[in-house]
């Protein structure tokens, strides 16, 4: 394979004196993805140059103002709610690739979230595989090396048959779930936590959200830009393709043409990444990177342009220098390719030999493709002809709108569904939800012990029987011996209902399952996932959900370090419902302190702690009965607090056998999965847990309520621990069975083996 | 009944992990003269009757064994 390009060259695109209409023409035609508006921009900008752009200059603008690369519908918003939530223990947030969070004296954590939907949707495998090798990079690129993988899926109904232009959500799902296995196992990073939800709003719009924990010397952070002139700027990794040609443009508009959009596509081979991340962690070691991107959406133009503009320098590119994987190809194709596995590093010119060395020795190929000069321009040769010559300012900030929004005023209304007649069976059914029912057939196909540091994955109990773990605990493995907990997951519901309130709820969702591991919350990533950002009431949703995101972050003392944005999830004019996605990580100072989420033994107390809110709204009890979701009052934040103050304490000390806090499905849910992990049943009585329905006691999935199991003879020691709040004694642990009584009165006795059955095979028929 | 084979490959830009793999290897072992090696798969399909043989072969090269974002395919006989 050739690395010249032969006989190509740059193209100049006429847009000098064009009107509105064929400015519009030349977008689309060029798949450029602008509107008119952003077209005249260019022409003004052009104009003041006194030429007509080159197609490698068109295209490259097209990317940098692609909703993708410079958040231009929401950052106003994100600076607005998240920068003043900044904390001393915060290195880095919302700066460079990914946050660095301190995690003791010498050593920090770096974490990141990353959407990748569209291209999810197009072709699973590849889309989710590529997703977990981007979300990686993002992590190396910090100097880091990557710890944990976390993902949230949402796909669309389970029955969903497909169509002429989206795959059928069995497809998907079974695609995706390969794809995240076989990157993540291949490159050898655990797969530990996640989220996967069904809903008919994702038919067309499945979302792939991963996430990535990695651990660095705080001393070694490699930051992503370059400040001084006369350093090298090198690519190394895979090679440079025609896939993933517009992937960020395509990102920025509604799927319209399905599956014809496959130029779009990257492909992944974690063969590559493996070795390339143990070439650029030694590199690092060594101290011979000076700035260090990776080439994700966007390509080379976005990481070469931020990196140069963030140190405030400018940059010389060769483009006949960049490694190619098939020749033939254009200027600006390779320019804007998003071919997977690809690392920027900014290198001093005497450590060339060095890098170069261990480049070799790991079989990582690498080229120099430019080096940083002085002043605030961006030029691009080809074969000596210039092909980009741009001010970049001009280029890398980026457009910002405050688009119009209206809240939704469908009227909401509150009812009271009917209680049911059989609350076993109904439980039951519950149980072999989608939605509710067991991970493990896909759990069980990642990899999440590899690296040997996972103290808790994402199951908990004895081999084989395991139930749901709210979190998983990642040994930093350094000296001072602490330990990260991890989770992911969203409300979609709740946030369908509410969009703040809602939200707000999917950040103390993420506390309590933090809270359930013994751990205590430290930092917050969102990926927010919406529809369109031209519609109003999308918009507003998208706005309500960011200001419920930094209410409840600022009331539990919470930082928002990094984020990321997905808009135009929409398939002709229906948007998904609203899904911002909340990674969260706590710290643990002791493994060994680490608390279960099953019943272990027999003969232990039974407690719920937390207020109930005797309503059903949101609850995929109202949901299964196809009544829409009423009001959504806020989650008590003072309760929330109570609760990450007061609990830790209580881990501590070791009083504490099992916690499972109470969400989706409800308090019955949460009894119901305790049981699976020892197969030892529990005799509850449900009754003193507040005022409300029987039903509302089972299945509210509002209000913060932690499910705490301990030795009964200590039941005045915690009560007096956790202060003020509500704290009773329900039940305890012991049987084959969970009975449920009210008052004394039988409402369910199902037998631990029937959980199991209907728990268990919820997901069987999908994969 | 009819015996029809299809041949399935990855198009044209689409990296194939297995195929950059072996090609490496074969360097590694001293076969230097190799350039390039490309890797498809064959189906050789048996179906009764010859009528529609083509017609459904065409269906599933399209629908089931073959992946058009990324795989083409050719009815070889």
């Amino acid at each position: 394979m050739s690395a010249l390009v032969n006989g190509t060259s740059r193209k100049v695109i006429r847009i000098l004196g064009k009107d509105g209409s064929s400015l519009d023409r030349l977008s689309k035609r060029l798949g450029l993805s602008l509107s008119i508006e952003e077209m005249k921009l260019l022409q003004e900008y052009f104009a003041g140059e006194k030429r007509d752009p080159t197609d490698v200059e068109l295209n490259a603008m097209a990317q940098a103002w692609s909703e993708h690369c410079c958040y231009k519908s929401s950052k106003f918003y994100l600076k607005k709610y998240f920068r003043d939530l900044k904390r001393d223990y915060v290195y880095l947030a919302m700066e460079d690739d990914a946050a660095v969070v301190r995690l003791d004296d010498e050593f920090s954590y770096v974490l990141k979230m990353e959407s990748h939907n569209h291209p999810s949707a197009i072709e699973p495998y590849g889309g989710a595989a590529t997703g977990v090798g981007g979300i990686i990079r993002d992590i190396l690129c910090m100097g880091a090396q990557p710890v944990a993988l976390v993902d949230s899926l949402f796909f669309g109904a389970p029955e969903f048959p497909g169509n002429r232009t989206s795959m059928s959500t069995r497809s998907l799902f079974s695609g995706v779930v390969a794809g995240i296995r076989d990157y993540g196992n291949r490159v050898g990073i655990p797969t530990v936590s996640g989220s996967i939800y069904f809903h008919p709003s994702y038919n067309h719009n499945p979302l792939v959200n991963a996430g990535c924990l990695g651990i660095i010397r705080t001393s070694n952070v490699i930051r992503s830009r370059i400040s001084k002139t006369g350093y090298l700027l090198i690519i190394a990794g895979g090679r440079t393709g025609r896939d993933g040609i517009h992937g960020v443009n395509f990102a920025s508009r509604s799927i319209a043409h399905g599956r014809d959009d496959s130029r779009s596509v990257q492909l992944g081979n974690p063969i590559v990444e493996e070795p390339l991340i143990h070439a650029i962690l030694e590199a690092s070691d060594h101290g011979l990177i000076e700035g260090m991107k990776d080439l994700g959406g966007g390509g080379m133009s976005s990481a070469i342009g931020e990196l140069v503009h963030a140190g405030g320098v400018g940059a010389k590119i060769y483009l006949e220098k960049v490694l190619l994987k098939e020749e033939g190809m254009l200027p600006w194709e390779i320019w804007v390719s998003e071919s997977q596995e690809r690392m920027l590093l900014a290198v001093h010119p005497d450590k060339l030999g060095d890098i170069g060395e261990i480049f070799r020795l790991w079989d990582t190929e690498f080229s120099v493709v430019g080096e940083t000069v002085e002043g605030d321009r961006l030029v691009i040769t080809c074969d000596g002809e210039k092909v980009l010559d741009l001010d970049l300012e001009f280029m890398t900030s980026g457009l910002e709108y405050q688009r119009e929004a209206e809240e939704s005023n469908s009227p909401r209304k509150t009812l009271l569904p009917k209680e049911p007649a059989d609350f076993g069976s109904l439980l039951i059914s519950m149980l072999s939800d989608p939605n509710i029912g067991s991970r493990e057939p896909v759990v069980r196909q990642y990899d999440h012990t590899v690296r040997g540091s996972t103290v808790k994955g994402p199951l908990s109990g004895n081999p084989n029987i395991e139930g749901p773990s709210d979190s998983s605990l990642i040994l930093a493995q350094v000296p001072s011996g602490i330990s990260l907990a991890l989770t992911s997951g969203s409300r979609p519901l709740l946030i369908s209902a509410d969009p703040a309130n809602g939200s707000k709820y999917c950040v103390t969702e993420a506390a309590m399952n933090i809270l359930s591991s013994g751990a205590v919350p430290h930092s917050v990533v969102d990926c927010l996932n919406f529809g369109s950002p031209t519609d109003r009431h999308v918009m507003n949703e998208l706005i309500e959900s960011i200001r419920g995101i930094s209410e409840a972050c600022r009331d539990l003392s919470l930082p928002v370090v990094s984020g990321n944005v997905s808009l135009y999830n929409s398939y002709r004019e229906s948007h998904i419902i609203p899904t911002p996605v909340i990674m969260m990580v706590g710290l643990l100072d002791k493994p060994e302190k680490a608390v279960r989420q099953h019943l272990s033994r027999e003969g232990k107390a039974i407690f719920v702690a937390g207020n109930l809110v005797s309503s059903l709204n949101g609850s995929l009890y109202e949901y299964s009965r196809g009544i829409d979701p009423g009001n959504i009052d806020p989650p008590d934040m003072d309760e929330v607090r109570a609760l990450l103050s007061r609990i830790p304490g209580l881990v501590q000390k070791g009083l504490i056998e099992a916690m499972h806090d109470v969400s989706d499905g409800g308090l019955a849910t949460a009894l119901a999965e305790m049981c699976l992990g020892a197969g030892i049943g529990m005799r509850v009585d449900i009754g003193s847990t507040g005022y409300g329905t029987p039903a509302q006691k089972m299945f509210s999935e509002l209000g913060n309520r932690m499910i705490i199991v301990a030795d009964p003879s200590n039941e005045e020691i915690i009560r007096k621990g956790l202060g003020e709040l509500r704290f009773t004694r329900i039940g305890t642990s012991g049987g084959r069975e969970l009975e449920i009584l009210h008052n004394g009165v039988a409402l369910a006795n199902i037998s631990v083996d029937s959980i199991r059955k209907a728990y268990g095979g919820a997901l069987h028929a999908l994969l | 009944m009819t015996v029809i084979r299809v041949e399935v490959t990855y198009r044209k830009g689409v990296e194939d992990p297995e195929a950059i793999t072996i090609t490496r290897n074969m360097k590694i072992l001293g076969y230097s003269s190799i350039g390039n090696i490309s890797i498809s798969k064959t189906y050789e399909i048996t179906i009764d009757g010859s009528e529609d043989a083509e017609k459904v072969v065409r269906e599933i090269s399209e629908k089931i064994l073959s992946n058009p974002v990324i795989q083409s395919y050719k009815i070889l006989s």
